[in-house]
């Protein structure tokens, strides 16, 4: 059995190379499809992972509070529009009950593009909060100082600006001790933060690192409400993540009346989210190669039948010399199998190849794991199985008489 | 001598639209283990179906054919495929060697079936190309053949299995009269050699004289006066 299934492997690669132009067009449905597939996984986990790591690197054992409920992990658009939940009267609840919290600072959306002389900033994320943003965030400067909690209780009118936002305002020149214009008041810049390590998220959107900071206080005053949009929380680094937001939820929920319109988001929640929207992604792009590949399989079917059209002598001579309707059966199975295996493996090279270069190019690396593999290998055997089967069927039932006559 | 083939009044009919054709109509004969017989007559004689039968290639409609004693209608598809496999080696009128395999690997296809090892397989197969006369032809692939040469691949793939019984199918049809001559003797010479059965189809009465006995078929039966005629011309 093991001598005839090697003879038979042998004779496949003879018969495909014997038609190699043919055998490579057949496969390029496969080359596609598995290439398709693998490449775009790869994509949607190379996605993931640096979103992953982009949230990871907002600081270790943060937690955030957004007003609004979030269900099981859909965002709840209201939590973005209309009056928060949230209040500057939390920040201090949390502060005062919640052992394990190390930092906490409310954050206020300052609706205002930041103005110096001729040149402005749309993009900057204007933000009131308290000086614990610094110890939540981590913040490291590049020049100048943050603001303390004496500007805060003095409602001082200062600002910290992130890196991007510094450059695009001042260029080279020296921002501190220059004043800007918020909401037509003018704000002495005290520090900028450091260049930041990562560059900007590829996918567009208001990114931390173009945000700028002035004390809560005189954010209130600027826009005479006192809109917490979110708070945002250090915890000790002893503690456990998930304990912690049991017991901030617990210290909301008392101060809340018991109505939980507020949720408690910690990086994990935030890495699932994303995850799960990455994976509809990731689904939907799968879905799209896996039709390709059925193209490619179709290809097969065609091809063998064809071939077996082509070598219904060659059927009739074996079936007279002593092949069962098995041997046949094998013989033309092994070969659409061999075929699209071939056609999963270059695609697969492919991939590979392909997912270099965009690292080498773009600064993003696609993932390959060998999930991936194994899947572009399973449906490569599925495909020359599935769509082997019907012709290597006919192969097999053919009549030895009316073959042998064949012309 | 025992029988190898004992056939009784076989009967193989086919349906041609509405009519019924009697291929063979009550056919009856004996072939003894190591004879070498001919099988002759006109075409549409019902002799290729005679092959067919003989081959285990197809069931009679009625009669009886008995091959090394197993009464062949009684075996099911996988019985038959058997007995081609280690009984029977074929020989036809356009040699069908497979195209993209050489000489070699096409005597040592009935081998695979039987499931030789790769090395034994080889060098039987080799030996019984250096019988045909062809060792220094084996690494050729049929194309790079002439005709002469195929059909001594042929025969050597038919021998290499040691069947009970080799069946011929104008084996010299396609082949000029001096090559035919080759092939016949070579055939003959085998069958001289290896004691082996050998029953040869041919329409071709200067072949048919080459073998010890003739059987003359003409509309599906068995025409004695045919066979007369051909002694006549001997």
């Amino acid at each position: 059995m093991f001598y005839k299934l090697w003879e038979n492997i042998k004779l496949a690669f003879i018969s495909i190379w014997s038609n190699k132009i043919r055998a490579l067009l057949t496969m390029l449905g496969v080359i596609i499809g598995v290439f398709a597939v693998v490449e775009l996984l790869a994509i949607g986990e190379g996605v993931k992972s640096f979103v992953t790591k982009e949230i990871e690197g907002l600081g270790s054992n943060l937690i955030a509070i957004l007003p609004g409920k979030m269900e099981s992990g859909q965002f709840n658009p209201s939590s973005g529009i209309g009056v928060s939940t949230l209040t500057n009267d939390d920040v201090g609840v949390l502060k005062k009950d919640v052992s394990s919290i190390d930092a906490v600072s409310p954050m206020m959306l300052i609706s205002s593009p930041i103005k110096y002389g001729d040149k402005s900033a749309p993009s900057a994320l204007v933000l009131g909060t308290t000086p614990d943003i610094f110890k939540v965030r981590d913040t490291k400067l590049d020049s100048g100082r943050v603001f303390e909690q004496k500007d805060e209780d003095e409602k001082k009118r200062v600002i910290v600006l992130g890196y991007p936002i510094a450059q695009s305002i001042f260029g080279d020149e020296n921002a501190i001790g220059k004043k800007v214009i918020i909401r037509g008041e003018e704000i002495e810049v005290i520090g900028i933060m450091e260049k930041p390590k990562q560059s900007a998220s590829p996918f567009g959107g208001p990114s931390f690192d173009d945000a700028v900071y002035l004390p809560f206080s005189a954010g209130k005053e600027l826009t005479k409400t006192e809109q917490v949009f979110r708070i945002l929380v250090k915890i000790k680094s002893d503690i456990d993540v998930k304990d912690a937001k049991e017991e901030i939820k617990k210290v909301l929920l008392a101060n809340h009346k018991d109505t939980e319109d507020f949720t408690v988001f910690t990086q994990e929640d935030l890495v699932d989210l994303v995850g799960t929207i990455l994976d509809v992604m990731r689904a939907l792009l799968g879905a799209l190669g896996a039709i390709s590949l059925l193209v490619g399989g179709i290809g097969i079917m065609n091809i063998m039948l064809v071939s077996v059209t082509e070598r219904t002598r060659e059927i009739g001579v074996r079936k007279a010399i002593g092949a069962s309707q098995l041997d046949i059966l094998i013989q033309f199975l092994i070969e659409s199998l061999i075929l699209s295996l071939l056609g999963g493996g270059i695609g697969l090279a492919f991939s590979f190849g392909v997912a270099y270069v965009v690292k080498v190019k773009a600064d993003f690396e696609p993932v390959i794991t060998s999930e991936f593999i194994i899947l572009a290998i399973a449906f490569s055997v599925f495909i020359g199985v599935i769509f082997g089967v019907a012709p290597a069927i006919r192969a097999a039932r053919l009549d030895p008489i009316k073959a042998l006559k064949y012309e | 001598m025992e029988n190898i083939i004992s056939v009784k009044n076989l009967v193989k009919t086919f349906q041609i639209g509405d009519q019924e054709l009697h291929a063979l109509n009550g056919v009856s004969f004996d072939v003894r283990d190591g004879e070498f017989t001919a099988i002759m007559g006109p075409s549409g004689s019902g002799k290729s179906t005679m092959l067919n039968l003989l081959g285990c290639l197809d069931q009679p409609t009625s009669g009886s054919y008995r091959f090394d004693n197993e009464e062949v209608k009684e075996l099911n598809s996988g019985q038959l495929v058997k007995i081609r496999r280690h009984k029977i080696g074929f020989i036809f009128q356009d040699f069908n060697l497979l195209p993209r395999l050489s000489a070699l690997k096409n005597v040592e296809l009935p081998l695979i079936y039987q499931g030789y090892r790769p090395k034994a397989r080889q060098s039987k197969a080799r030996e019984m190309l250096n019988a045909v006369g062809l060792e220094r032809r084996i690494n050729h692939k049929p194309t790079q053949l002439s005709g002469g040469e195929k059909q001594r691949v042929a025969i050597a793939r038919a021998l290499v299995s040691e069947p009970r019984i080799i069946l011929a199918d104008e084996p010299t049809g396609n082949l000029d009269s001096k090559t035919g001559e080759e092939i016949l003797k070579l055939l003959t010479q085998i069958h001289k050699e290896r004691k082996v059965t050998i029953v040869m189809i041919t329409h071709d009465s200067h072949i048919a004289k080459s073998a010890e006995r003739i059987i003359y078929l003409k509309d599906g039966k068995i025409h004695e006066k045919g066979i007369l005629e051909v002694l006549h011309l001997k």
